[in-house]
């Protein structure tokens, strides 16, 4: 009852002129950056943090998530029609959804995907709401202690999306947490690392990290290609409207993708990627048509297409219920969160009811704004693929370059832009992920805060967390994650050996 | 699942260009973080540091420097037991990357002396012009026209979109 009066209200918030802008603005870039291959939704939100400054919390929120989960529809378009994928989580709809389009079935993949991407996100979101509280409520017996153990379990969680080695994960987590102590530190007010600059002295903006580090990033990556014409396909409207054979071959896959989606949201890592491929994996095994799998089955756009946006209200669980992030675009999610003075976590929906309540309406809201979008304008955005790319990328520059500098109207952020931008083109090139470096950025000051209290509260003892069952649990979670792989790796190769002394 | 044909196309691989002697470029990352590493931590201890019990404001940054010094001397030790293949190739238009790092270098130092009018305009011709250089005089025509479009689209979707935020 409690949750409906919430949701309520949100509504009754949403319903203003400001948010309901927000949010037709947040759900039209995503679809828009959804359907441009090579910009993702974490370069968009990057790009447009500047510009949500001036924004009220809530809309600017709703402007952010609405980027997020509104690229999840955006990516089918062009794997269905030009067999590329817009977003990583549309690469399995490529597989039958351009087949489904050489066989003059476009209309029919676009609107399944559509449609299954709404029931999935509105499931998603019902889910988020039933479990954020309860998460929420769990996390208000969080102490000093407990604080620290999370952020160490965020930087655990979040160091194996490198992909690389541990030493790697951990440099990159260390030379974030290093420059979040550049200025003066909160406990003492000692200023360090500054070398007797102002600039320095107030400490490292994250809006020109984020937006060097992914926004002008990715443009430099983008722009050193050369621009390829591909064969756009279009389709009418009319041609938009499945048979009833095919609506009733996709509903079971989009409630099995959706079933899925979510709980892989709540595993940290690239959880919607993995998604899709395990939804698509299931949908073959259980058809009654498997060799139609490849050559165009409506299942294998169906399934996969609900499960991605399903995984994607499910890494907001984590994010509005304790903080943290499993999925580099939640990590920057909790970076506009901090910029905007609103701290996701047990005490968000105490602290901010309207901002909890109002993000979920505005979801709710978002998904059926998306299926009204993605149907009769997806002509629209696929004419956006033959706007010239240079022109683009030219436009983005200026709004990420005018942007930075009006936040504060500062040089210095412009300069750390810039450095950004050539160390976030640098990580891409020596296959580094960037969202490492960003999370301790973020959670660095709430870590190094509850160490220091922690320390003090236990005189010292570091085996005080371990009297705490929370914050043991945690830190039990958070090493696991990081031995597991390593763990199962040693399994597999000694399981291979064994295979192969047994062939010989 | 098999692999959709388009990202066999996209995918790269690496340069696989090494240092004199065999040395994978790859070397360099955590090469260049030891180093950093050493410079952090002893600017780390030099602020008062204190005690577990009593912890004072150099203690994070030390324990931050510790984890950098061993992760990034583990990592340089793993790349000269096993290299990692090198970074990804150079793109065909390579040349772009510095040329748009040093419009916006140019934008940083004129914003103050020149105003943001000027500096801005300079950006967007710059930005188009590298984009795609002309290839004839007549394109300079079109090139300028171009310029001229996502000038206007930028500065009026700017005051539309963020209303009083414009530095103008």
């Amino acid at each position: 009852m409690e949750s409906f009066t919430g949701l309520l209200n949100g509504f009754v918030f949403l319903f203003s002129p400001n948010n309901l802008i927000a949010l037709v603005a947040g759900v039209f870039l995503g679809t828009v950056v959804g359907v441009l291959p090579g910009l993702g939704p974490i370069g968009a939100m990057a790009i447009l943090l500047p510009v949500s400054f001036q924004m009220e919390a809530t809309a600017a929120l709703i402007l952010m998530a609405g980027i997020f989960y509104g690229a999840q529809y955006g990516g089918s378009t062009t794997s269905i029609l030009m067999n590329i994928p817009g977003e990583s989580t549309s690469v399995v709809t490529t597989i039958d959804g351009y087949q489904m389009t050489k066989r003059g079935r476009a209309g029919a993949a676009l609107a399944v995907s559509a449609v299954g991407s709404f029931i999935a996100g509105t499931i998603a979101v019902g889910l988020l709401m039933l479990f954020a509280p309860i998460l929420g409520q769990f996390a208000l017996r969080f102490g000093a202690p407990e604080y620290f153990a999370l952020t160490a379990f965020g930087l655990m969680v979040l160091s194996r999306l490198t992909g690389g080695g541990l030493a790697l994960a951990f440099m990159l987590v260390g030379i974030g947490l290093a420059l979040r102590t550049v200025g003066q530190e909160m406990m003492y007010s000692v200023s360090r690392f500054s070398f007797g600059s102002i600039d320095l002295w107030h400490g490292l903006e994250l809006t020109p990290v984020v937006v060097g580090l992914f926004g002008i990033a990715e443009v430099l990556i983008a722009a050193e290609e050369k621009e390829s014409v591909s064969q756009i396909s279009s389709v009418r409207l009319r041609e938009l409207l499945p048979t009833r054979r095919e609506w009733r071959r996709s509903i079971g896959p989009i409630l099995r993708g959706t079933a899925v989606g979510f709980p892989f949201g709540l595993i940290p890592g690239p959880a919607a990627i993995l998604s899709t491929f395990a939804s698509y994996a299931l949908e073959k095994r259980v058809s009654k048509h498997p060799e139609e799998f490849g050559k165009g089955a409506i299942e294998g756009v169906a399934g996969p297409e609900s499960a991605n946006n399903a995984a994607a209200g499910g890494t907001l669980v984590p994010l509005l219920s304790l903080g943290v992030p499993f999925a580099p675009p939640t990590a920057l999610l909790l970076g506009a969160f901090i910029i905007h003075g609103v701290q996701p976590g047990p005490l968000l929906l105490r602290e901010h009811p309207q901002v909890f309540w109002g993000l979920v309406a505005s979801m709710y809201a978002g998904n059926v704004m998306l299926l009204i979008l993605n149907l009769p304008m997806v002509g629209l955005f696929v004419s956006i693929l033959r706007l010239p790319r240079d022109l683009l990328l030219a436009l983005i520059v200026l709004v990420s370059v005018v942007g930075v500098y009006s936040v504060n109207n500062s040089v210095f952020d412009l300069l750390v832009m810039l450095v950004m931008s050539l160390g976030g083109y640098a990580m891409r090139k020596f296959r580094l992920s960037p969202a490492t470096l960003v999370l301790p950025l973020v959670i660095g000051t709430l870590m190094e805060e509850s160490l220091i209290r922690t320390l003090m509260l236990a005189r010292g003892d570091m085996s005080y967390l371990l009297t705490r069952p929370i914050a043991l649990c945690l830190l039990g979670i958070g090493t696991a994650s990081l031995i597991a792989p390593l763990a199962w790796r040693r399994f597999g190769q000694r399981k291979t050996k064994k295979e192969q002394r047994a062939v010989r | 699942v098999t692999e959709p044909a388009t990202l066999k196309q996209v995918s790269k691989k690496p340069s696989g260009r090494t240092l004199p002697g065999g040395v994978s470029w790859a070397i360099v990352v955590p090469l260049v973080v030891l180093v950093l590493a050493v410079l952090y931590t002893i600017g780390a201890v030099s602020y008062e540091v204190g005690t577990l019990a009593s912890p004072k404001s150099g203690l994070f940054p030390a324990f931050v420097g510790i984890l950098l010094l061993v992760s990034s001397g583990f990592r340089l030790y793993e790349e000269i037991a096993r290299p990692s293949p090198g970074p990804e190739p150079l793109g065909p238009a390579w040349w772009r990357v510095p040329a748009i790092c040093a419009s916006i270098g140019v934008f940083i130092y004129l914003l103050k002396p020149a105003g943001y009018l000027i500096a801005s305009t300079l950006l967007t011709g710059l930005l188009i012009f590298f984009s795609r250089p002309p290839a004839a005089l007549g394109d300079c025509g079109d090139r300028a026209g171009d310029g001229g479009r996502v000038l206007l689209f930028f500065q009026t979707s700017w005051s539309a979109f963020a209303s009083g935020t414009s530095p103008i």
